[in-house]
């Protein structure tokens, strides 16, 4: 019978993702070169995956079903991203946000793995941002958020899609 | 991506046929991961583009990935109520309409009544006899509840009678107090863009009548089971973003679904990866002419040969559309024990049904979208029927599944943390062989488990 193993680190839970990070082996840049990776499915997580391990070296083939990625799901999306940023200083914090996800998700999903989503989402936030993913923002230029259900902090960063009226910027 | 394939118990390839053309290619890798999205499109209507599907995952069980939490379904509370037979998919109204819309039905099952009639609009119900029942059962989080709360409260309301449409399955999403308190200016920088998509599908506009929800399937949180290293239980297979289970349990968080996509793409696969090919350097790229390739498409080929042969009666999408009533009935936002177990006997039938008498038109080895589809419904029913069982399995209910035999005297979820405190990983035995359960128990170390309050 195969055992479910599931690996996590042992240590304090803010620690974890860094000694993990820390304790796994890396492929060297020559040897990426050699090797081949498939990723099926080309939305946020299907793409974001291609393109990093395109870019550390490795050989990617990606599959796509639909004409264009742009119809996936995720790319579909109208609602936002979360990230514990705290921009709106109203007590956010990555134990918050890990707090929230684990109790919506009525205490049924993986503690480690979810502290450890709450920890990179504020580096999702400042890759798109460097990408130039169009995110909303406030009159004074800066990051808007609004809040979603079952948080009571605003920590949802947002595209505020196809407008009628150009924001000033644009104009 | 019709099969993956194994060389050695690893995953080192897929066999997929090319869309455009109908021909059945391999290919070869030193591993493969999995960002194949969600199943919810086994309900037939969903939020979900008409494409979506479960096949990619699902044949990576039937190679031995375990498959969990499947019946983890996530039913999104702000979807344009479904207006009739013919309709194909759902359109979701963002949750972020809920920072500043209120949600409400009549307070009088009279003026329900009238409503449904279409006697009167919903800005003629004066203000006392709203029933705004979100901020009226949970004062603390109000109209921003958790999607699985907002939409079995919406439910019960509708269910009671006080559903403000033609089918009685809608409630009302309202503006008129945030464009009061703040302005239609405003109101429409924020939202200007979902107001104009709900007019132009429904002609009615939101500025002037509130809109019109209800709930309707969005996001699996059940998929494929990895560990750690987000590494299903075959080595050099990866799953990452709504294809595995990992991170939203019972029920999703908004705005989540995209943190965890480009969580696990960008900051966690690239380097777990790393872990398990940093042994496979030394060996040559995959050898597409193996046995093993072989076999795996020869099998596809023949189960495209099946399919088309049969040439029966009924089409493919009034097989999906059947399965998606069972679903939708038994296996949706309210399950019992006898309505789950005569789901899954109703899904062997259908099934049956289906390998005797689907009818897909057109040919093999060429563009062909019936076919396609095809392949896909027959992957859902085995998927729907894993969902019912591991449903069945879960006498608790938690998130989004609710059990109706454990409910609190108040219609809210009740948890059984001493029993069913584990993820629960189904292994794939063989056809028409019952698969076997396996449990991760679920330790929390670090956050206090509570019953969820969202009301003070």
């Amino acid at each position: 019978m195969t055992e479910l193993i599931s690996k996590v680190p042992e240590g304090p839970l803010e620690l974890k993702w860094s000694k993990h990070k820390a304790d796994i082996k890396v492929v060297s840049p020559a040897n990426k070169r050699k090797m081949e990776i498939i990723v099926i499915g080309t939305g946020l997580g299907g793409a974001s995956a291609a393109a990093s391990l395109g870019e550390l070296g490795y050989n990617v083939k990606v599959f796509c079903i639909s004409d264009s990625p742009r119809r996936a799901h995720s790319i579909a999306a109208q609602g936002g991203i979360n990230a514990a940023k705290n921009y709106q200083n109203d007590n956010d914090s990555i134990y918050r946000l890990f707090y929230d996800t684990i109790k919506g998700g009525d205490y049924r999903s993986r503690e480690a793995n979810v502290y450890r989503l709450a920890e990179v989402s504020n580096n999702i936030i400042d890759q798109c941002v460097a990408q130039g993913v169009p995110f909303a923002r406030d009159y004074g230029g800066l990051l808007d958020n609004r809040s979603f259900g079952g948080a009571q902090v605003s920590r949802t960063f947002y595209a505020r899609g196809p407008s009628t009226v150009p924001s000033p910027r644009a104009r | 991506m019709l099969d993956l394939v194994l060389i050695n118990g690893e995953a080192k390839g897929i066999i997929a046929r090319n869309l455009t053309n109908g021909k059945i290619e391999r290919f070869g890798a030193h591993a493969v991961v999995l960002a194949s999205g969600g199943y919810g499109n086994t309900y037939f209507l969903s939020t979900n583009a008409m494409n979506s599907n479960g096949s990619a995952a699902w044949q990576c069980y039937k190679k031995g990935a375990f498959f969990a939490n499947p019946c983890f379904a996530q039913i999104h509370p702000t979807c344009i109520p479904i207006h009739g037979d013919q309709q194909s998919k759902l359109t979701l109204m963002s949750e972020s309409l809920r920072n500043d819309g209120r949600i409400w039905v009549p307070k009088k099952l009279e003026e329900a009544k009238k409503l449904q009639e279409g006697k009167i609009k919903g800005s003629q119900i004066p203000e006392e006899d709203r029933d705004y029942y979100l901020e009226r059962r949970y004062p603390a989080f109000g109209n921003l509840v958790p999607r699985d709360v907002a939409s079995r409260a919406a439910k019960e309301r509708c269910d009671a009678g006080y559903g403000v449409n033609n089918t009685g399955k809608a409630v009302f999403l309202d503006f008129k107090d945030a464009i009061k308190r703040l302005g239609k200016e405003v109101v429409d920088a924020r939202y200007g863009n979902l107001f104009d998509m709900y007019k132009e599908i429904t002609d009615v506009d939101p500025h002037e009548e509130p809109m019109m929800i209800y709930p309707a399937i969005h996001y699996t949180m059940g998929g494929l089971w990895v560990d750690y290293n987000l590494m299903t239980t075959i080595p050099g297979l990866y799953a990452i973003g709504e294809a595995n289970f990992s991170d939203h349990g019972g029920n999703r968080l908004g705005a989540s679904a995209l943190m965890q996509g480009l969580a696990d793409g960008y900051f966690i696969l690239p380097y777990t990866i790393g872990d398990y090919l940093a042994s496979k350097f030394k060996e040559p790229k995959t050898d597409t002419n193996a046995p093993e390739f072989e076999a795996a498409e020869k099998a596809v080929q023949e189960k495209i040969d099946k399919l088309m042969s049969i040439k029966g009666k009924k089409t493919v999408d009034a097989f999906h559309k059947e399965l998606g009533h069972i679903m939708w009935e038994y296996v949706g936002m309210a399950r019992n024990k006898a309505g789950l177990e005569k789901a899954i006997e109703l899904i062997q039938e259908l099934k049956k049904n289906f390998w005797s008498n689907v009818y897909v038109a057109g040919e093999t080895g060429v563009f062909n979208q019936e076919l396609e589809k095809a392949l896909r419904v027959a992957d859902f029913l085995e998927i729907g029927e894993l969902m019912a069982r591991d449903a069945l399995n879960r006498n608790e209910s938690c998130g989004g599944h609710f059990r109706e035999e454990m409910q609190t005297e108040e219609g809210e979820t009740k948890r059984d943390d001493v029993n069913y405190m584990y993820v629960a990983a189904w292994e794939y035995k063989g056809a028409d062989k019952q698969p076997e359960l396996h449990k991760e128990p679920l330790k929390f170390e670090f956050a206090h488990v509570a019953t969820r309050n969202y009301k003070d």
